[in-house]
């Protein structure tokens, strides 16, 4: 008896698993793309949505409140620029998400090494996140605090100000946190495949 | 009016049947020739039958999407078994990362336990246990060249699938057989 002999003749039940149980499964992968462009595409229409009512809104509207007409153009303009961001994130994370699909057909080359260049590539993703997520709104963010210090006559006009100030630093903030965390644990799988075959090459 | 598919639709279509249908077979080929070689892998790599089962599940999904790329250059059962242990590795290092320092190579592996039990009858049931021991305990590499070395591959198919030199496979299949036959000969010298 050896250790071929032991291990060949194990007895395993061999679990039956069908082609369409397979396609099935493969449909579900890289489902968290799909979220990421969900959440994107129903951004993107709830912005439209808002865009369409104040910038299309009847005028009466705005006269019930007694905005300012200062004001008014600048919520347009901010929920105008606000859709155009929603629009463009979204088209980014389709694109970069069909880049990452293509890739990985691609990387079946050497076990560890393909798994080690997918963990790159998603750890570059989510760190370079911020670059190309960030400058989109903000445009809309300088927009609606500018106008705000520009024609806002109302009272407590700086306390607003900072409230609504500090509130979009930490929706920045909280995207790139959120980002970074994803990177980072993506880095530190990454360092543990490195302690794991450093022994092979 | 009614408007009838170009040619050149079609032609896309049916090539890209073509391509899916292959892919289909190649799958069921693969299926069915190293079916219980990969049971046996995914038994090494996750010891839980539940999430072995996962496990399982997931390397015949894995294998059938990347067949779409599969370009013959290597032998169907190489690609495979790249696939299969890349699928393993990949699982192993999602839900044991916490006792990745507990791994060993297959040079600083510390030596096993003798657990031989006193029943004759329970042999072969203790050798495949301690030989389960040693597999566990060895990192993604080594663990694939001795899971490879065990299902009878040969030194260059093994290096195909794992990417090392002849020489490195080399060096490490010697010191398996040294590992398995210092196991087995106690055990049948017992």
């Amino acid at each position: 008896m050896n250790g071929n002999t032991v291990w060949q003749s194990q007895t395993l039940e061999v679990p039956r698993i069908s082609l369409q149980y397979v396609r099935r499964q493969a449909e579900r992968l890289n489902s968290d793309i799909r979220r990421e462009l969900r959440f994107g595409i129903f951004g993107t229409v709830l912005s439209a949505l808002g865009c369409g009512f104040l910038v299309l809104g009847p005028a009466p509207g705005w006269s019930i409140v007694g905005v300012p007409a200062p004001i008014v153009l600048v919520v347009q303009l901010t929920a105008l620029l606000s859709f155009l961001a929603c629009g463009y994130l979204t088209i980014q994370i389709q694109r970069r998400g069909k880049l990452q699909l293509a890739a990985e057909h691609e990387q079946v080359m050497q076990s560890l090494q393909a798994y080690r260049t997918a963990l790159e590539r998603r750890r570059d993703h989510y760190a370079s996140a911020w670059r190309w997520s960030f400058w989109p709104v903000l445009p809309g963010m300088i927009i609606i605090l500018g106008g705000d210090l520009l024609f806002d006559e109302r009272p407590h006009k700086w306390l607003r100000l900072s409230l609504a100030a500090l509130v979009c630093a930490l929706a920045l903030l909280v995207g790139g946190w959120v980002s970074f965390r994803k990177s980072a644990g993506f880095q530190r799988e990454i360092d543990a495949l490195k302690t794991l075959d450093q022994n092979g090459n | 009016m009614i408007f009838l598919p170009s040619k050149p639709d079609l032609a896309a279509t049916s090539a890209t049947e073509a391509v899916e249908t292959a892919r289909d077979e190649r799958y069921l080929e693969a299926a069915a020739l190293y079916g219980v070689q990969l049971v046996r892998m995914a038994r090494a790599y996750e010891a839980d039958p539940s999430r072995r089962q996962d496990l399982l599940q997931d390397v015949h999904v894995a294998i059938w999407r990347s067949l779409l790329t599969f370009d013959g250059r290597c032998s169907l059962r190489t690609w495979v078994f790249r696939v299969a242990h890349y699928t393993a590795t990949k699982h192993m290092l999602a839900n044991r990362r916490v006792r990745l320092h507990e791994m060993h190579t297959l040079d600083d592996l510390p030596d096993i336990e003798d657990e031989r039990s006193a029943s004759a009858s329970a042999v072969e049931a203790d050798s495949l246990q301690r030989l389960l021991t040693l597999i566990e305990r060895l990192k993604p590499l080594d663990r694939q060249v001795i899971l490879m070395y065990l299902e009878d591959f040969s030194a260059e198919a093994i290096g195909e699938v794992v990417g090392l030199s002849p020489s490195n496979i080399a060096t490490k299949i010697h010191r398996v057989k040294k590992l398995l036959a210092t196991m087995f000969h106690e055990r049948n010298g017992q």
